[in-house]
């Protein structure tokens, strides 16, 4: 399989790769990690005639402690995320996910940004970041806008990213929450994956489902309960995420039925849930 | 044509240094690239094709389609029947059969042409599975086809007129009605297997050479001298004009067996004027050949004391769209159902028939693994049944050493008994808890005794071993390399055994059936033992001394009071120190006064045990411990007859929990490498051990008996076996997945009061 | 912006140059381009390993990356690893364990070990198979795979 021809760029800032985006519009790629881009481009499922490659830009890929936030740059691929000690201290859950994505080769080359970009149902680092309450920051030639994660993607490989849109960084707002990520993969795929972000003094309680309905998903249920009794009995609990997984739109395919999938979401969204309680009666 | 970087004749350290080249690494001079337009329906009539803006395409060399066919001296092929065109015909016949083969001056440039290719379809009535093709009113695939006489392998194919069924074999012994009516107990169950992709590392690559009326093809071939013969009819060329050249081979498994693209690529270069090579990717492999699924209900019967008295088969495989080796496949799983059992009263039915699939064909043990799945998960259910431990209702009905599957077979050759001994011992040697699970298999392989070597040993005292046993990773080399030395006494290192060439290089059925070990050991052991008498001959004459008065040492010759070398032996006996001597040696059923034409030439066996651990809110399951147990008279290449029991294991592994190529309205839904799950390093036993029972009581050089396919059969019951055990669920349907075993469980749990 | 790409870059130690369209795959510059044909092509998705190269010590699917990434970056294939007359530590240890059958995958499990072993000198036992994972074998069952690794690492 073969990628078509495109012309290649290669900006030597943020500021032109943004400029080739506004010029081309759909018709240019922001060229990331490639892990998902390249793939589709060789079967056929989507053609470029402009790559604008941001691999070079290293402002792209930065990951500070900003006190009130971390911020990680867009072009940060999975293995630096997992393997920076910032992000190691001040959210452990993070860099051990970024640290199983995939295999070793997509993590070494994939991006962060690149993964929330492309949408790919299948994914974790979205339902994550959507129940950190992350912050992406987009810019255009006209400024940058701040979109929560938890609004950026609104369907199976669909964004709010305009076409001349460079998603240049996430924010993740720090705070005392413990955070747990489940998740169950079957092969190389991840069936159903939750985040469970609970447990701080006047932060509202955070529950989302990935890998499970076209995008993530928060449980709104769940979430209400928790925030009225963070203790609530397992029972009740259990009763809560059934119903807010069944309100969710859950196809057959081939790698599951609904009923099971579902199954699956809910258990790992209560493991997730019973995790951090363990982690906050420590 | 010969590659830049030298190799250095052990094939190991080629693969570690990156510097073996296999079949997709071949390139030839001139040579241009095809890529395959396949079909996308699964029955359908083609009305019109239009090639013209694909043609005009900068780059395009030439197009072939089913419109070149009539200028072929035999347009359809196969192994049982002509079924197969070249490339689609007037018609399609599965989702992925190709329909135009589009060869340039580059993959890329091919690849871009296929979208140019104009076909319009009117879609036919299809089947994608062999309950619906049996039906009476059934769409049929093909018309009544004759059946090949001996072809490939031995006899010929029993098609039922007027169906889709393109292989009936019965099996009928004593009187089950009789011992039904007698029996204490009469269980009867149905077992399903799926279709399952070969998933070898590389995918199908073939070049193509014509000039003039010779043909080259470099194919990652296991059976070289099959795809010469048919090449040959395809396109009227003598067998010596067509030469088949096998590089290293990427994995195989039966998928690369027979035939399976060379006439397509081949033909592509004969309307090409050009050398093509054509590599599938891994997606289209799974489009080109899978392994058979089934349909087997067993209707067994016991006596009180948990005796079998008999058992009746209803075999039914799902062959795909062309018959392939699917007729040999029938045959085998209907003796493979029997197991190592003392039954002596058999009704055993086995059906194939055509489906609009991907055309099913061989497969390590071919019909054993969808036999040895029913058969051993019934074992357990009637032991259950009958509260007895199921290895004991194996021990009061296993065949003893000696005893018969069935009176036209060769007597077992192995101790299942004892074997199962060996797993459960391996069992609790890695931990505290009795296995879980346990299966055995016996098999028959296949093994057609026609196959020859060269021994030729060079003037320096260097050997050539010269065979077209195809190296697949099973390590044949070596296995040959020791053969050779062992017999010539000499250093091992001395001896390179050369690859698959059916230009220079005797006739060998081919790589499969577990008989290389066996056949081609021997014939090298022969040729190897006539170039010995040779040398020992010229020595005791060019020395003028005794014949008993020489013997070989490494690198020479002996005469008791000195060595000389073989370079000084030649120049004495030649007067040059030049030339050669060359051994030669043709296995044949009626080798040296033995029979080796009653089947089996020796029995696979196969115990396996295990123990499992459930995730029981997901269903998921791992393999905690698996013992695996094999009767291989003699292992000549240790450490490969490990590896090849481990592996096997493993693809039983796939087979059991992962594996299922699956067709939803005769499209295939995860025909992908992303889509299809092979077992990765995470998914195996956490621990593993493999016991070979050495006996020397094999047909083989130094009593060495065929391996390497038996190790697959018993994981898949064994772990179903463990399931029930342990989990009080019962899974007849492979592959296991945690879906299927989580509502197994939902199932078990309501039915609990 | 440019149809074709100047390419500099360090090739299993070699200072090398090089002019590619831009669409072209590190696979094929590395297997047509460069004649290295131990670097193989087989899922061609980035799920089987087969394709592995260490692009700056790192591991990645040349079948899904471009030629244009190797710019100014230092490449190792297989062939950049120990010869027959002086092999790489792992390339010995997967002789010595047995850790190949068919060998088609072999070249991309040596170098994904490689890039394990760079970034992680001594990695557990789970870790290592985390790592191995990312890599398909069809014939070996991964055990002796798995000996190999852990005989640099636990020797």
């Amino acid at each position: 399989m073969y990628p078509s021809p495109f012309t290649y760029h290669r900006p030597a800032s943020v500021e032109a790769a943004v400029a080739l985006l506004a010029e081309f519009g759909d018709d240019a790629a922001p060229y990331a990690g490639g892990t998902e881009l390249l793939l589709a481009m060789k079967m056929g499922f989507a053609q470029y005639d402009h790559l604008i490659d941001l691999k070079r830009l290293p402002t792209l890929r930065t990951i500070a402690n900003e006190g009130e936030f971390l911020s990680i740059g867009a072009l940060a691929t999975h293995a630096e995320i997992a393997a920076d000690p910032t992000v190691r201290d001040l959210l452990p859950p993070l860099a051990a996910l970024c640290g199983e994505v995939a295999n070793p080769r997509v993590r070494s080359s994939g991006t962060i940004g690149g993964n929330l970009c492309f949408a790919e149902p299948r994914a974790d680092p979205p339902a994550l970041l959507a129940g950190l309450d992350a912050t992406l920051i987009l810019r255009s030639t006209s400024g940058e806008r701040a979109v929560p994660a938890a609004s950026f993607i609104t369907g199976a490989l669909e964004t709010v990213r305009a076409a001349d849109e460079l998603l240049v960084r996430i924010d993740i707002l720090l705070s005392e929450r413990r955070v747990r990520y489940e998740r169950i993969v079957f092969g190389h795929r991840t069936v159903a994956g939750a985040v469970a972000a609970l447990g701080a003094p006047g932060q509202p309680e955070r529950i989302w489902v990935g890998g499970v309905a076209t995008c993530p998903a928060p449980l709104p249920l769940t979430q209400s309960l928790l925030d009225a009794e963070p203790g609530a009995a397992d029972a009740r609990l259990h009763d809560a995420v059934t119903q807010d997984i069944a309100a969710l739109d859950i196809a057959d395919d081939e790698e599951a039925s609904a009923d099971y999938r579902r199954h699956l979401a809910a258990t790992v969204a209560l493991r997730a849930i019973a995790g951090c309680r363990e982690e906050l009666q420590r | 044509m010969p590659p830049d970087v030298p190799t250095t004749g052990n094939e190991r350290l080629d693969k570690v240094t990156g510097r073996a080249v296999f079949a997709s690494d071949i390139t030839v001079p001139g040579m241009a690239h095809g890529r395959i337009l396949r079909s996308p329906l699964p029955h359908a009539k083609i009305v019109k094709m239009d090639c013209t803006a694909a043609l005009a395409l900068e780059g395009v060399v030439a197009i072939l389609s089913g419109e070149d066919l009539a200028d072929l001296a035999q347009p359809y092929w196969g192994l049982y029947f002509n079924d197969r065109p070249v490339i689609a015909h007037e018609k399609v016949r599965y989702v992925g059969e190709p329909v135009a083969l589009v060869v340039a001056e580059t993959p890329a440039v091919a690849q871009a042409a296929l979208d140019r290719i104009d076909i319009d379809y009117t879609p036919l009535p299809f089947i994608d599975n062999a309950g619906d093709a049996i039906a009476p009113d059934a769409p049929r695939l093909h018309g009544n086809l004759e059946a090949i006489a001996d072809f490939y392998f031995k006899g010929q194919a029993r098609p039922v007129s007027g169906t889709n069924i393109y292989q009936l074999y019965a099996i009928s012994t004593g009187d089950t009605a009789a011992a039904e009516a007698e029996a204490a107990r009469v269980f009867e169950h149905t077992y399903t297997f799926p279709g399952i992709a070969h998933y070898a590392m590389e995918p199908h690559c073939v070049t193509a050479a014509f000039e003039g009326d010779r043909l080259t093809v470099w194919s990652g071939a296991q059976s070289p001298t099959a795809v010469q013969k048919v090449l040959s009819r395809v396109f009227g060329l003598a067998y010596a004009n067509v030469q088949v050249i096998v590089p290293h081979i990427g994995g195989g498994f039966g998928g690369k067996a027979s035939v399976k693209i060379d006439p397509l690529v081949a033909a592509a270069s004969w309307k090409a004027g050009r050398p093509v090579r054509v590599a599938l990717t891994q997606e289209e492999a799974m489009l080109t050949c899978r392994r058979l699924g089934a349909s087997i209900t067993l209707t067994t019967a016991v006596d009180a004391n948990g005796i079998i008295l008999s058992k009746r088969a209803a075999i039914l495989l799902d062959g795909g769209a062309y018959a392939d080796t699917g007729p040999a496949v029938t045959v085998k799983a209907a003796n493979r159902v029997i197991g190592p059992y003392a039954i002596k009263n058999l009704e055993i039915e086995s059906r194939a028939a055509y489906t609009n699939t991907v055309p099913g064909s061989a497969f390590r043990s071919i019909g054993g693994p969808q036999a040895v799945w029913a058969t051993e998960s019934q074992m357990d259910e009637i032991a259950a049944a009958l509260e007895i431990d199921p290895v004991d209702f194996r021990h009061r009905n296993l065949l003893p050493r000696g005893g018969k599957v069935l009176d036209s077979l060769r007597p077992l050759d192995a101790d299942i008994s004892e074997m199962m001994g060996h797993a459960g011992q391996a069992i609790t040697s890695m931990g505290d808890r009795p296995a879980a699970g346990v299966a055995v298999a016996a098999t028959d392989p296949g093994v057609l005794p026609l196959g020859g070597a060269l021994v030729r040993l060079l003037a320096d005292g260097s050997v050539l071993v010269m065979a077209n046993s195809a190296d697949i990773g099973q390590g044949v080399r070596d296995v040959l390399r020791n053969v050779a030395a062992k017999t010539l006494n000499q250093d091992p290192a001395a001896i390179r055994v050369a690859g698959p060439d059916t230009a220079t290089t005797p006739f060998d059925w081919g790589t499969g059936a577990s008989r290389s070990t066996v056949i081609i050991g021997l014939a090298v052991e022969d040729a190897a033992q006539d170039a010995r008498e040779q040398l020992l001959a010229l020595a005791a004459s060019a020395l003028e001394i005794p014949l008993d008065g020489v013997q070989l040492v490494p690198g020479g010759v002996a005469t008791g009071s000195e060595t000389i070398p073989f370079d000084r032996l030649f120049h004495t006996a030649f007067g040059i120190d030049s030339g050669e001597i060359v051994g030669r040696a043709m296995v044949t059923p009626s080798r040296k006064g033995s029979d080796f034409a009653t089947s089996p030439l020796f029995w696979e066996t196969a115990v396996g045990a295990c123990d499992i651990a459930l995730d029981e809110d997901t269903g998921a399951l791992a393999v905690t411990r698996f013992a695996g147990v094999a009767d291989i008279g003699h292992a000549i290449n240790p450490a490969g007859a490990e590896g090849q029991e481990e592996g096997a294991a493993i693809q039983g592994l796939g087979h059991a929990l992962y594996e299922h190529l699956a067709f939803i309205d005769g499209q295939p839904v995860n025909a992908t490498p992303i889509g299809y799950r092979i077992p990765a390093a995470g998914d195996v036993p956490h621990a593993a051990r493999t016991v070979l029972i050495e006996n020397a009581d094999g047909p083989g050089p130094m009593g060495a008996k065929g391996m390497g396919e038996g190790g697959l059969l018993p994981v898949a019951p064994a772990i179903a076996n463990a399931l029930a055990r342990r989990y009080g669920i019962r899974l007849r349907d492979l592959p296991m997945t945690p879906e299927k075993i989580w509502r197994a469980l939902r199932e078990r749990d309501s039915d609990v009061p | 912006m440019t149809a074709s790409l100047d390419l500099t870059f360090t090739l299993n130690g070699d200072a090398k140059t090089a002019r590619v369209a831009p669409n072209t795959l590190l696979i094929d510059f590395l297997r047509e381009a460069c004649q290295l044909r131990g670097t193989k092509r087989s899922c061609d998705m980035q799920i089987c390993g087969a394709c592995t190269v260490l692009v700056d010590d790192r591991p990645v699917s040349s079948c899904t990356t471009l030629a244009a990434d190797i710019d100014g970056a230092v490449v190792t294939t297989i062939e950049g690893l120990g010869g027959p007359d002086g092999l790489d530590p792992v390339q010995q240890a997967f002789l010595d364990h047995n850790a190949l059958q068919c060998g088609f995958c072999t070249p991309g499990f040596i170098l994904s070990v490689k890039a394990l072993l760079h970034a992680n000198p001594a990695p557990s036992h789970e870790e290592i198979v985390e790592h191995l994972n990312g890599n398909l074998c069809r014939c070996t069952g991964y055990h002796k795979i798995i000996d190999a690794v852990e005989s640099l690492v636990r020797p």
